[in-house]
């Protein structure tokens, strides 16, 4: 075996399993083969291809394809064993969940910046308003990925994603009140969400149907509004305000009421029999706690017994959610029962 | 059952294999000769367009050799795949044929008016 063939080899394996056992060895002739056709007349004169031959390595361009081909393979749709399109479809719907939890949080991040008593504050720094409305490009990232406008919607996606960027920039740099590494965490669930949309939405996937979608993104949005109205006008100091005295304790609250209602709701009804809806509230409720351990900076000493409450309450949910989702996947054959 | 429509590389994938089944490398060699080497298929997206055929019904396994000690697998068109080929190129001629009459008639108008 040369060394080409060995790489190759070892490049495909970034494919699951069962996809190697259908596909590598064929794959490996095509790609040998195909090297060999195009070098054929200077492998016996050149000694620098001969060497290609011994030692070379695949083109950037077929390591690309192949990582391509594993993110469809491993995010699956409608090839591969019920396991591969339970974990595509966990993937697809974690992008859809952080897309309306990302968009509630931006309405309500911008509506609270608009409307509460420090809105002289951020009318003089543009850039807070700009980096919050920026964010909420999310909202059409949705609406674009609904419509099968995949492409659009990656862009639009990129977009939330150099907003929030800019935002983590000026957080730190500018005005130099976090550390970067607790910045980036607080931007985990938006890198999540966008990493799952484009892994999850490749050309094999199905589109969401639009209708439900929608109302649940209007009810993101509603809910986004009607919290950053409600922030904007809390007195500090208040118990109202230890409940839900920033835009960013909505997640806390969704991560919560999405632990108490999948067991009652879906759980024990049998509504997610391979796990796929309770791995990804897990995944998108998991990503949501390290902003609130950075929250804890804005609260004043009394009020750290409930957000150590509120914590615990979020990661009670994780574990719970994680547990009905692993249950479910055990469930899921990792291979095709034809053989 | 709504059937997605063919990109480019599927098109041309099953136009390759109406003439006759092929292995992988064969199909990727003849791709890039069927469009006067404008689409080179790399491996890795040679396999995704073929689980996305054979998925969807439009072609099937032929047969497989041993070649140089390493599987070689044909693939052949289905009867799904020939109707799909067939729909797709009418559709393709129509559009040319649209596109070649209005570009004649453009190119009378500006015959006349010179």
């Amino acid at each position: 075996m040369s060394e080409l063939e060995r790489r190759y080899r070892l490049l495909l394996r970034a494919l699951p399993a069962w996809y190697r056992e259908r596909r590598a060895d064929e794959m490996v002739d095509a790609f040998l083969t195909g090297w060999l056709d195009e070098h054929q007349s200077e492998i016996d004169g050149d000694e620098s291809v001969s060497t290609a031959w011994a030692y070379g390595w695949p083109g950037w361009a077929e390591i690309w394809s192949v990582a391509v081909l594993a993110i469809r393979t491993r995010a699956a749709a409608t090839v591969g064993p019920p396991r591969a399109r339970a974990t595509g479809h966990a993937v697809r719907l974690i992008a859809l969940l952080g897309l309306l939890f990302q968009a509630a949080l931006g309405v309500a991040g911008l509506t609270s910046a608009l409307t509460s008593p420090l809105r002289s504050y951020f009318s003089h720094d543009v850039s807070v308003l700009v980096a919050e409305a920026g964010e909420l490009a999310i909202v059409a990232a949705f609406a674009l990925l609904l419509w099968e406008r995949r492409a659009p919607a990656r862009v639009a996606a990129a977009l939330a994603l150099v907003s929030s960027v800019i935002g983590m920039v000026r957080t730190t740099f500018v005005t130099a009140g976090h550390a970067l590494p607790a910045v980036v965490l607080v931007s985990l669930p938006l890198w999540i969400t966008v990493a799952a949309l484009y892994a999850g939405f490749h050309a094999d996937a199905p589109t969401p149907r639009a209708r439900p979608w929608l109302w649940a993104m209007a009810a993101a949005i509603g809910v986004g509004l009607a919290w950053g109205l409600v922030v904007g006008r809390v007195s500090a100091g208040t118990w109202v305000a230890a409940l839900i005295g920033d835009p960013g304790m909505l997640s806390a609250w969704a991560v919560i009421v999405a632990g108490l209602g999948y067991p009652v709701l879906i759980g024990r009804r049998g509504l997610d029999p391979s796990g796929t809806v309770a791995t990804a509230l897990a995944v998108v409720a998991a990503a949501a706690l390290p902003a609130r351990v950075d929250a804890a900076d804005l609260f004043d000493a009394a009020a750290r017994p409930l957000l150590t409450a509120e914590f615990v309450a979020m990661a009670a949910t994780v574990v719970v959610l994680a547990v009905f989702g692993l249950r479910g996947v055990r469930r899921i054959p990792a291979r095709d029962q034809s053989g | 059952m709504s059937r997605r429509a063919l990109s480019e590389q599927a098109f041309l994938v099953l136009t390759v294999l109406a003439r006759a089944p092929q292995h992988g490398y064969a199909i990727v060699r003849e791709v890039r000769e069927v469009s006067d080497r404008r689409v080179q298929l790399r491996v890795g997206t040679l396999y995704g367009v073929l689980d996305r055929l054979t998925g969807d019904g439009l072609i099937e396994p032929d047969r497989e050799e041993i070649h140089q000690g390493r599987l070689r697998r044909y693939y052949r068109l289905t009867t799904d795949g020939l109707h799909a080929l067939t729909a797709e190129a009418a559709r393709l001629t129509a559009n040319a044929k649209a596109a070649t009459t209005a570009l004649r008639a453009r190119t009378d108008t500006a015959a006349g008016l010179a």
